[in-house]
C-alpha cells in the first residue's frame, strides 16, 4: 500500500511537470486525476496528490529561477503580500502550495470517484 | 441506521465535491480582484514565464507582414532600441513593434485610461476618472482629431506603427502577455490608429490644463482690489515677479526682423572656437552676500500678465499640479568653451515605473533622430537629430475658458445671442468590471462641455477640443535640418503650451512659447465669462510669428523654467499661471557667473541641488538672529548651523530642514486675510513673500496681533525660527544636529503605475527641493536630464529614471534609476549605420524582414 503510494506519488510528479508543458495550469489537476484514478489510495489520498503536483510546482518554478530573473520577479512580487524581498521563496513555496492543492483535489476528486 | 450513515457519506462527498470544484475555479479563473492564482503561478505559462523572457535574445529573425524592406533593431547595453529602416512607414513599424515588445501593457492601460475605458479593467474604482474623461471631451477630441486626418502623411505613419504593434501582439501567446496582464488578469485588444491620438489627447490636457478640472476665477480683479486696497493688491499680485528673468528677453516678446539667424552657408561666427582659457568649473555655492535680481523695475509693461495661479478660484484649493514644471536652457557658441551650441533640458513630471518615457534611435534616409518618445506614439518628443537638438518646458498658457450658462427654467436650455439653444446631450457607456455598467449623459453647447457646477452650469472650452495637430508638429521636427523648418513645424503646434528650446549645428539658439493661445475680446480669460454673448466666444488665436520666442539673443543663452514668458510691451493676454522663477532665476545667475560655459558646467548646473529661495532670504534669517537672538544657545545653533551650509539640499543636511519649515509658514498678514475670507484663496507666491521680506521690515507686515507688542521682520523670523525648533525638538524629539533632510516620509516615490507594491522601486532619500533645479518632490522630478551640442562631432548625454523594459523581471525595468538619483549621465550611442555600431555596445539583434508572419531562431 505504501509503494503504491510512493509510486503514485512519483508518476504524478512526472507527469505533471510534462502535462504543464503542455496544457498550463490545469496540468496538476489533470494529473492528479488521471494518476489518482490509476492508483488509487483510499486514505490519504489528498496528502498524496499535494505533495506529488506541489513538488512539480515548486521545482518547475524555482529551478530556473535560481540566480536569474525569476528570483528578482519573486522578489518583487512578495511584496505585494507585504514581505519583504528578501522572502522570494515564499513565492516559490506559494506557486507549490497551488500546484499541490489542485494535484490533491484531482487525486482525491478520482479516488472519490472509484469508490461509487 | 446503515441507510442514514450512508446518506450522510454521500451528502458529505457532494458537499465536498461541490467545494472542490469552486477550489479549482477560483484558483483557475479568479474573482476580480483576486487574480487567477493558479493561472498566474503555473511554471511553465504563469508569470514564471515572464521571468524567462525577460531579456531579449541575443540574436532573432522575424518575418511580418505589412513591412515593405528589411528592418534592424539593435539594442544597446542599456536596452536603447537603434532601428535603421528603409523608409519612413517601415521605421514607424518597427518602433510600434519594438514598443510592444518592451512596454505592451502600458501602452494598453495607457490609451485604456485616456479613452476612459479603464474601467473594464480596475472596475468601478476607475468610474469617476473614465467618466471625467468623456466630461472633459477629451475622448470625443481625440477621435475627432484622428477622423481629421485620415489621408495624411502622418495618418499613414500612424497605420504603420499600428500596424507593428498589431504584429507583435499577434505574435505572442495569451502565456505570453506581460505581467500585468496576468496579474489583471485581461488581454489586450488590437490597436487602431485612434488609441494614438486618446493618450496624447490626455497628457496634452493635463500639462495645459493648470489641473484636473477647469476652473476659472470667480472673483473679478476688482473684486479683488476692494477686498485688499490698492496698495496690498499691488503687492500681493504683482505684474512681475521683483527678482526673476522672463523666458523671453525681447523687447516686445519677438526678436526684431533683422537678427541674423545661421545657416550652412552663414555659420555663427563663434562656431567651433575652442575656448584657451580655463576658468574651472561652475561655482555653485551661494553668494550670501548680495541680493540676485535680474529685473529692470523700470520697465515699460505690456498687458497685464498677473501673478495670481497660487490664490486659486475662491472655495477650490489651487488646482495647479504643483511641480510639473520643467528647465531648458540654450547657449550659443560664444558663450560655450567648445564652440558649439549648447542644449541642457530635463522636464519635471510624475516619477513612476514603467516610466513615461521610451528611449530611442530612429533611422531611415529622412530622418536620423534620438530621445524619448512617449508610448502609443511613433515620434521623439525631446531629443536631437543630425542638425538640431530640442526641448520643452511647461509654459502655462491659459489655454481654456468657462462660460457661464443662463439656462431656462426648464434648466434643458441655455441663452446665447438672444435665442434660447437647446442643451445638448450625448450618451456613451462605460463598461465596469464585477460592477453595473454605466450609462452616462454629456452635455454641449456652442461653448463647449457643459459642466454643472453648485446650482447652475458652465461651458468649459478648450484649445485641444479643436482639431490640433501636435503629433504632426512632432514628426516634422524629428526630420527638420533648418531653423526654419523647425519654426515651421511648430506652428502645427496646438497644446500643451510649452517653451521649446532650441539649438542647431549652425550656432542657432531659440526659445519659442509654442501654443495656440485664444485672443479674448473684452476680458483676458482669467474670469468667467458670459456665455449668453456672442462676442466672448474665441476668434482667433495669436499667430505663431507673435507668439512669443527669441532666437539668438545678445545676451547669448535662454532659459526657461516655466517662469512667465515676457516682460515688456506684449500685446496680447497670454495666462497668469506661472511657475515661480527660482529655478530660472538660479540657473540665469550660474550661466551668468562664467564668460565660458563648458560641456561639464551644464550638467553641474542641471544637477544643482541649491535652493534657489536661500540665496536672498538665508541672509534676512542670519541679520535677524545677529540682531535679536545671538544671546539664546537655540539661535545661535541655527545660526551656526545656517553659517556653514551652502544652501544645498542634501538628504543629510540639517539647515535645508529647518530653512524649509520656517518658508511654511505664512506671513502675518495673510493670516489676517485668510481668517476672513476662505483659506485657500489667500496664498501668497514664495516670491511675493520673498519681495516682501527683502523690502519691508516693519510691524504693518509682520506684527502679530496676538500680542501687544509690535513685531518686527526680525521678530518674526526669530518667533519662526523657535517654532521650527518646537516643532522639531520639543513635539518630535529631534535635536537639531540629527535632523535629516532626505528621510523615508521626504524621499523620491517612483512607485508602478498601479501602486502595487513590490514593482516600484525603493524609496530614495529626497535630494533637492521644488525650488532646486534639479526639482525634487515626492513623486516629481527630472523625469529625463539631456544635454547635447548639436552635430556629429558633438557630445551627447542623457538618464531617466527607469528603464527600457516594462518587465519586472528584466534587468532593464529600473537599471536608470541609481545612476540618475547618483547625477551620473550615460552617453547617448548615435551611429549612422548599423555597422558603425560597436561589438561592445551591442546587447540584442532584431531582423524584421517582410513577408508572412513567422519567427525563427
Amino acid at each position: 500500500m505504501r509503494n503504491k503510494s510512493w509510486m503514485g506519488m512519483l508518476i504524478l510528479f512526472v507527469l505533471t511537470i510534462i502535462l504543464d508543458l503542455l496544457i498550463g495550469w490545469p496540468s496538476a489537476l489533470v494529473a492528479g486525476i488521471v494518476v489518482g484514478f490509476v492508483f488509487s489510495v483510499q486514505k490519504k489520498s489528498f496528502r498524496t496528490g499535494f505533495a506529488g503536483a506541489g513538488l512539480a510546482w515548486f521545482l518547475l518554478a524555482i529551478v530556473p529561477a535560481i540566480g536569474a530573473p525569476g528570483w528578482l520577479l519573486a522578489g518583487k512580487l512578495v511584496q505585494i503580500t507585504f514581505l519583504p524581498s528578501q522572502f522570494a521563496i515564499v513565492m516559490f513555496l506559494v506557486t507549490g502550495i497551488v500546484g499541490g492543492i489542485l494535484g490533491g483535489l484531482g487525486w482525491w476528486l478520482s479516488s472519490l470517484l472509484k469508490k461509487y | 441506521m446503515q441507510k442514514d450513515r450512508k446518506q450522510y457519506i454521500v451528502w458529505k462527498s457532494v458537499v465536498a465535491l461541490i467545494a472542490s470544484v469552486l477550489i479549482v475555479l477560483l484558483l483557475g479563473f479568479g474573482f476580480y480582484p483576486m487574480p487567477p492564482l493558479a493561472k498566474l503561478l503555473d511554471p511553465s505559462k504563469g508569470v514564471w514565464l515572464n521571468a524567462r523572457q525577460a531579456e531579449h535574445s541575443q540574436e532573432q529573425s522575424v518575418t511580418l507582414e505589412g513591412l515593405s524592406d528589411k528592418v534592424t533593431v539593435i539594442r544597446d547595453k542599456r536596452g536603447v532600441p537603434h532601428i535603421f529602416a528603409q523608409n519612413a512607414k517601415d521605421l514607424c513599424y518597427a518602433f510600434g513593434y519594438v514598443q510592444a515588445q518592451d512596454r505592451l501593457w502600458q501602452m494598453d492601460i495607457g490609451q485604456r485610461n485616456a479613452s476612459g475605458r479603464s474601467a473594464e479593467v480596475f472596475g468601478k474604482f476607475a468610474l469617476r476618472d473614465n467618466f471625467r474623461k468623456h466630461e472633459l471631451g477629451l475622448v470625443a477630441a481625440a477621435e475627432r482629431n484622428c477622423a481629421a486626418l485620415e489621408g495624411s502623411p502622418l495618418y499613414g505613419e500612424l497605420e504603420a506603427y499600428v500596424s507593428g504593434i498589431n504584429a507583435y501582439m499577434a505574435s505572442l501567446n495569451p502565456s505570453e502577455l506581460p505581467l500585468e496582464f496576468k496579474l489583471f488578469n485581461y488581454a489586450p485588444e488590437p490597436w487602431t490608429v485612434k488609441q494614438c491620438f486618446y493618450q496624447i489627447k490626455s497628457l496634452t490636457w493635463e500639462l495645459s490644463s493648470g489641473g484636473y478640472y477647469p476652473y476659472e476665477w470667480q472673483k473679478t480683479e476688482t473684486d479683488l482690489r476692494e477686498i485688499f486696497g490698492d496698495s496690498l493688491y499691488n503687492r500681493f499680485y504683482p505684474e512681475f515677479p521683483a527678482y526673476s528673468p522672463p523666458v523671453i528677453p525681447e523687447k516686445n516678446g519677438v526678436p526684431p526682423q533683422d537678427r541674423t539667424i545661421y545657416s550652412k552657408s552663414n555659420p555663427h561666427p563663434g562656431l567651433g572656437q575652442v575656448s584657451d582659457t580655463d576658468e574651472g568649473p561652475v561655482n555653485l555655492v551661494i553668494d550670501a552676500d548680495k541680493v540676485v535680481s535680474f529685473v529692470d523695475n523700470n520697465a515699460e509693461t505690456g498687458h497685464q500678465q498677473k501673478m495670481v495661479y497660487a490664490s486659486g478660484p475662491e472655495s477650490q484649493s489651487s488646482p495647479y499640479i504643483r511641480g510639473i514644471g520643467s528647465n531648458n536652457w540654450v547657449i550659443s557658441p560664444e558663450k560655450s568653451a567648445s564652440g558649439k551650441a549648447i542644449l541642457a533640458h530635463d522636464p519635471h513630471v510624475w516619477l513612476t515605473l514603467p516610466s513615461m518615457w521610451y528611449e530611442a534611435h530612429l533611422v531611415c534616409p529622412e530622418y536620423d533622430v534620438y530621445g524619448i518618445a512617449l508610448l502609443n506614439t511613433p515620434y521623439i518628443i525631446y531629443g536631437f537629430n543630425r542638425y538640431m537638438a530640442w526641448g520643452s518646458t511647461t509654459f502655462n498658457a491659459d489655454v481654456r475658458d468657462c462660460f457661464t450658462l443662463q439656462l431656462d427654467e426648464s434648466g434643458e436650455k441655455y441663452l446665447y445671442d438672444g435665442a434660447w439653444l437647446p442643451i445638448e446631450k450625448d450618451t456613451v457607456l462605460i463598461k465596469v468590471r464585477n460592477g453595473k455598467d454605466s450609462f452616462c449623459v454629456f452635455e454641449k453647447s456652442v461653448h463647449g462641455s457643459v459642466m454643472n457646477w453648485k446650482n447652475g452650469k458652465f461651458a468649459f472650452r478648450w484649445v485641444g477640443h479643436e482639431v490640433s495637430n501636435e503629433m504632426n508638429a512632432f514628426r516634422n521636427i524629428n526630420r527638420a535640418q533648418t531653423n526654419h523648418e523647425f519654426e515651421q513645424a511648430l506652428d502645427d503646434y496646438f497644446v500643451s503650451p510649452h517653451y521649446i528650446a532650441y539649438a542647431d549645428v549652425y550656432g542657432n539658439i531659440g526659445m519659442y512659447a509654442s501654443a495656440k493661445v485664444p485672443v479674448r475680446s473684452n476680458s483676458d480669460g482669467r474670469y468667467q465669462f458670459d456665455g449668453s454673448r456672442v462676442e466672448t466666444n474665441w476668434s482667433k488665436f495669436i499667430p505663431f510669428e507673435q507668439m512669443p520666442h527669441s532666437v539668438n539673443p545678445e545676451q547669448g543663452f535662454l532659459v526657461s523654467a516655466n517662469q512667465y514668458p515676457v516682460r515688456k510691451g506684449y500685446p496680447y493676454y497670454l495666462g497668469d499661471g506661472w511657475e515661480e522663477g527660482f529655478r530660472a532665476r538660479r540657473i540665469t545667475q550660474l550661466l551668468q557667473s562664467k564668460e565660458k560655459i563648458s560641456f561639464a558646467d551644464m550638467q553641474r548646473i542641471q544637477c544643482d541641488i541649491v535652493d534657489a529661495r536661500v540665496q536672498n532670504l538665508l541672509p534676512i534669517m542670519l541679520t535677524a538672529i545677529e540682531n535679536k537672538g545671538m544671546d539664546d544657545p537655540i539661535l545661535r545653533e541655527i545660526y551656526d548651523m545656517f553659517k556653514t551650509w551652502d544652501g544645498r539640499f542634501t538628504p543629510e543636511s540639517s539647515a535645508a530642514v529647518i530653512f524649509n519649515h520656517v518658508l511654511n509658514f505664512s506671513l502675518p498678514i495673510e493670516n489676517k486675510f485668510r481668517s476672513k475670507y476662505n483659506r485657500s484663496f489667500i496664498h501668497l507666491r514664495n516670491e511675493t513673500t520673498e519681495s516682501i521680506f527683502l523690502n519691508e521690515t516693519g510691524p504693518e507686515w509682520f506684527d502679530n496681533t496676538q500680542t501687544d507688542e509690535l513685531e518686527t521682520r526680525d521678530d518674526y523670523i526669530i518667533s519662526l525660527l523657535k517654532k521650527a525648533y518646537d516643532w522639531f525638538a520639543i513635539r518630535n524629539g529631534i535635536e537639531l544636529e540629527d535632523l535629516r533632510y532626505g528621510t523615508e516620509k521626504r524621499a523620491f516615490y517612483i512607485d508602478h503605475l498601479t501602486d502595487l507594491p513590490g514593482l516600484g522601486y525603493p524609496r530614495l532619500p529626497l535630494k533637492g527641493s521644488r525650488y532646486t533645479i534639479s526639482y525634487a518632490s515626492r513623486n516629481v522630478g527630472p523625469l529625463w536630464r539631456m544635454v547635447v551640442e548639436p552635430g556629429d562631432d558633438g557630445r551627447k548625454v542623457g538618464v531617466y529614471p527607469g528603464g527600457q523594459s516594462g518587465n519586472p523581471a528584466s534587468k532593464h525595468y529600473d537599471d536608470n534609476i541609481a545612476p540618475w538619483y547618483n547625477q551620473k549621465y550615460f552617453e547617448l550611442l548615435y551611429p549612422k549605420t548599423a555597422d558603425a555600431l560597436e561589438e561592445k555596445n551591442i546587447e540584442s539583434v532584431l531582423t524584421l524582414t517582410p513577408g508572412g508572419q513567422k519567427n525563427a531562431k
